[in-house]
């Protein structure tokens, strides 16, 4: 039987709508060619995997559409999300930099078409364009503390702040459907309580009782937050 | 007090030189860019680097160990790690010229040199290579913080002080695999983001099994062996 594979279709870099926003913005013409020129893209179902932790990095992806989890495992095989990326988003560019093996694992939780550059176009780049080094500095700079605000989160909060906190930054990254309101993921409880750090039945227990005091809305596996006041009060943000 | 000293040695002749940031600019170089650069002590528990103060330049520490926190209102310090001879600390504000995320204190007497502002922009500008190393150093750091995230979103206080403790005689470098516990029995409570009590409970527990012992604000790792498998939960 053959397998229906779906045909897709990426534009050139600089015709992507992304390209303004994205890391490559500050190449020249002749550099975003051979970008164009050397890259192939590949559709992810929702789940698949993109790279995995430990294996050495070939490429530097960039997602053209959908959403992807950066997430690490604990010595127990639990996994803890570190991240979340979105169209325009680099992904598995650290490892790629610095030479070493991915930190963490990369998996589309809806599907998602990615780009990925061979490593050899992107250290030219890092090579010739200043502009681009001192993006991508700024880049992990703010990756850093990103790191830094949920490592200290993950110390010092409770579990229904962390919880409240999540889904706050999901809104904040993903947006909200215009019609319904909601969040702009579908992501399972157990991933919700991987970015909290708890595990799947205390997140449900306290997803309920938001829904029960109407801070927020489960609609399915959809949710839309009622007050985002409220949520911002239990999460503890007071700046 | 803090005091400046007068004997500044150059970048060229510092020991730290092979394994920083700097490793292949050539040694008269760096000499000539960095010539705002001052060396300045600090004695225990004196702030280096204040969380909130405009950037003012990448620190780099010559001697001693220095613990490197963030504060919030009503709460615990917050240690993200401790930094030790050859570590740069303020790199992720350069770029951005805005504030310092977090403060540096100084947990015994240390030396630091401090590169300014201006001189920095003159090497990343003259030798690009350097951001090459700027970005493998930042990678490094994010890379620490989420092991330890995982580590502090999954493990147990007992697991996270086996954890700690490892990390920390590496860091020292020592073969012998013993630490000097300047590092408080706060600051191991800071760093994992538990009590004081917790930790002295934990500790006295661990010298009783002898896998270490404390003697003279010392702690010295007796069985490496064990404590590793303490900290993945066995």
């Amino acid at each position: 039987m053959a397998k229906k594979i779906k045909k897709i279709e990426v534009p050139r870099c600089s015709d992507c709508e992304a390209f303004n926003v994205s890391m490559f913005c500050s190449t020249n013409s002749a550099e975003e060619a051979s970008l164009s020129d050397n890259k192939v893209h590949n559709i992810y179902k929702k789940g698949q995997v993109i790279f995995y932790e430990g294996h050495q990095p070939q490429n530097l992806f960039c997602i053209y559409s959908g959403k992807v989890k950066i997430f690490k495992l604990g010595d127990d095989g639990k996994e803890q999300i570190v991240r979340f990326a979105k169209k325009s988003d680099l992904i598995g560019y650290r490892a790629l930099l610095s030479g070493e093996n991915y930190f963490a694992s990369a998996s589309a939780i809806e599907e998602t078409i990615v780009c990925s550059f061979p490593k050899n176009i992107i250290e030219e780049l890092l090579d010739h364009n200043s502009k681009f080094s001192m993006q991508t500095i700024k880049l992990l700079s703010k990756d850093l503390r990103i790191a830094e605000q949920m490592i200290l989160n993950m110390a010092q909060k409770h579990v229904r702040e962390r919880i409240a906190e999540a889904l706050l930054m999901l809104k904040e990254y993903y947006g909200t459907d215009s019609i319904t309101g909601t969040i702009n993921t579908t992501l399972t409880r157990e991933e919700i309580a991987n970015i909290a750090g708890t595990s799947t039945e205390t997140c449900i227990r306290i997803l309920s009782e938001f829904n029960r005091d109407r801070v927020i809305k489960l609609i399915g596996k959809r949710i839309k937050i009622a007050s985002i006041p409220k949520l911002l009060h239990i999460a503890n943000i007071t700046e | 007090m803090t005091m400046k000293d007068d004997n500044n040695i150059s970048c060229s002749k510092c020991v730290h030189k092979k394994t920083s940031i700097f490793k292949n600019c050539p040694s008269n170089d760096l000499d000539t860019f960095f010539s705002e650069k001052k060396q300045i002590t600090f004695s225990r528990n004196k702030i280096i680097i204040k969380q909130g103060e405009v950037f003012n330049g990448i620190v780099c520490i010559k001697e001693g160990i220095a613990k490197v926190f963030q504060t919030k209102k009503n709460k615990e310090d917050f240690i993200f790690w401790f930094a030790k001879p050859g570590d740069l600390l303020g790199v992720d504000s350069f770029i951005n010229k805005d504030v310092y995320s977090y403060s540096v204190m100084a947990v015994e007497s240390t030396k630091i040199c401090l590169i300014s502002k201006n001189d920095i922009d003159t090497i990343v500008k003259k030798k690009p290579e350097i951001s090459i190393e700027m970005i493998k150093l930042l990678c490094e750091r994010i890379d620490y913080i989420e092991k330890r995230m995982v580590s502090i979103a999954q493990k147990g206080i007992k697991e996270q002080l086996a954890e700690v403790l490892l990390l920390l005689s590496h860091k020292s470098g020592n073969q012998t695999n013993s630490l000097t516990i300047s590092y408080s029995i706060k600051d191991l409570a800071n760093i994992i983001g538990t009590t004081k009590n917790y930790i002295y409970k934990l500790l006295s527990e661990f010298s009783q099994n002898k896998i270490v012992s404390i003697e003279n604000r010392t702690l010295k790792i007796n069985d490496v062996k064990k404590l590793s498998k303490i900290s993945l939960g066995n």
